[in-house]
């Protein structure tokens, strides 16, 4: 069987049999059945707009997927809200508003520079393209380094998740007033009124009043709520795994850019450019949801 | 709408080139928006903590999720093409996020009133102790006003100076005495 050569063409319609063909990538391949194919084209399609709508329609297919991986996580935060309202409102206090409202910007400019750098693919503007794309890969990384110093930030006040976080002195945790080791000591009139309420299993240990600085640097109606590991459980999981998928969003681009240098990307075929987009979109989604739930109410 | 690609775009398929204008557009409400959120939240906090008025009250997560949700719309629509694309790209993603609304309906129904049906199980222990610690502290604040009144056991020596401190001897009287109520009040312990 001889091995189909690559046969340069000028125009990439030159053999378009119809109009609206699609792209066929620069080079022409002649298949086993002798006739000339379009390079890039796989021999399970009809034709290269029919291989670019079942790649978009997988990558949507993989995007359902990830929606719901994080639709999870939002249902057992939408649960765990519903149950403890005043943890929410202590914990997003705890969080940074402005650098978390700097890092939406940061990956909405993401999202606009990738919608750009699909634009110069259709346009054949490679040089733009990989400009983009770069850029892309630099604003993802600025979004990482922000969250890294969201969490050393938090990691020394000790706010680690679940059981992990560090409540304030003397403070009994959930799992010891479930042992029965401790127990709550009710608040009394002089905490409420101090503290503006909200704080009601806080008074422990008589420490009236000293909830503002106990000396400890614990400063905050958090470290005073026994459940306060539940609002970071959730945080660090959510955040942790979106920024994980931020990662692989900077590789894949990454990879996207040097092979964009390289040319292997035209406006005849740009489906990776195009299905990796569509999954940085979704990653900044997820971020505009996860920002006002948990840095803002 | 630019249609410069290939001249074909009426095809419904991946291959619309986005306005430069649709861009600019699209992150500027982007922009505008999270503007908005930002500055709502941190409203909602500074009335919260320095005059301690909710100004959303219960509408603060509706109304976020309301923002946010404008914001998911404008990315997929024009950034991710999906106003462009419709067909099978749009019935995934909305089906993806009709059965997320299922599966948070869903839960919510069982978890959100698992204290309404007098499942007690469901209250964490600490809750139930604070209760209780309430319930016992209100209880000792109230034990004065429920006091018994100390039993006499000796007369008043100003209204009755004869009578005897010795309380033995007012058995002796009424036992000597016939004239005693004993016919409404029998002292039960001569009786039996």
């Amino acid at each position: 069987m001889a091995t189909p050569s690559p046969i340069p063409v000028d125009s990439p319609h030159a053999d378009a049999g119809h109009e609206g063909d699609g792209h066929h990538g620069d080079v022409m391949l002649r298949g086993y059945d002798g006739e000339l194919h379009p390079a890039n084209l796989q021999h399970h399609f009809v034709s290269s707009e029919q291989q670019f709508e079942s790649a978009k329609l997988g990558m949507w297919l993989f995007l359902v997927t990830e929606i719901l991986l994080f639709g999870g996580m939002f249902v057992a935060y939408a649960i765990y809200r519903a149950w403890y309202p005043d943890l929410f409102d202590q914990a997003s206090v705890e969080l940074d508003t402005v650098w978390g409202a700097f890092n939406t910007l940061v990956l909405l400019a993401s999202s606009l520079s990738v919608a750009w750098a699909i634009r110069a693919a259709q346009m054949d503007n490679r040089k733009l393209l990989v400009g983009l794309l770069w850029l892309t890969v630099a604003l993802a990384g600025g979004f990482m380094v922000v969250k890294y110093f969201e969490y050393t930030h938090k990691f020394d006040k000790g706010i680690f998740p679940g059981q992990y976080f560090e409540l304030a002195e003397g403070v009994p945790t959930v799992a010891e007033l479930q042992a029965g080791t401790a127990t709550l000591e009710p608040a009394t009139e002089a905490d409420a009124d101090h503290s503006g309420g909200g704080e009601a299993a806080a008074g422990a240990h008589g420490e009236a009043g000293a909830h503002a600085d106990d000396g400890h640097g614990k400063k905050g109606e958090i470290f005073y709520n026994p459940r306060a590991g539940i609002f970071f459980s959730i945080y660090y999981v959510m955040t942790g795994i979106h920024g994980l998928h931020v990662v692989i969003g900077m590789i894949a681009i990454g990879v996207l850019a040097v092979k964009a240098q390289r040319g292997r990307y035209s406006s005849v075929y740009y489906t990776p450019v195009e299905n990796v987009g569509l999954y940085w979109h979704v990653v900044d989604i997820i971020w505009i949801f996860l920002f006002p739930l948990m840095y803002l109410i | 709408m630019a249609h410069a690609a290939h001249g074909h775009d009426d095809h419904g398929g991946g291959h619309h080139l986005i306005a430069k204008r649709d861009l600019v557009v699209t992150i500027s409400i982007l922009i505008v928006l999270t503007a908005l959120t930002v500055g709502l939240g941190l409203l909602e906090r500074y009335y919260a903590e320095n005059h301690d008025i909710e100004i959303f009250g219960p509408f603060s997560v509706p109304i976020a999720l309301l923002i946010a949700g404008t914001k998911a719309y404008f990315v997929a629509a024009y950034f991710m093409g999906l106003k462009y694309d419709g067909g099978t790209n749009l019935l995934a993603f909305a089906g993806s996020v009709i059965f997320l609304v299922i599966f948070l309906a869903f839960t919510y129904l069982d978890t959100g009133f698992r204290d309404t049906f007098e499942e007690r199980a469901a209250v964490p222990v600490d809750l139930l102790e604070a209760n209780e610690l309430e319930a016992a502290a209100e209880s000792e604040r109230l034990a004065p006003a429920f006091e018994a009144v100390p039993l006499v056991d000796a007369p008043d020596t100003e209204l009755f100076p004869s009578a005897s401190a010795d309380p033995a001897s007012g058995d002796a009287m009424d036992d000597a005495d016939g004239s005693a109520p004993a016919d409404t009040e029998a002292d039960p312990a001569a009786d039996n």
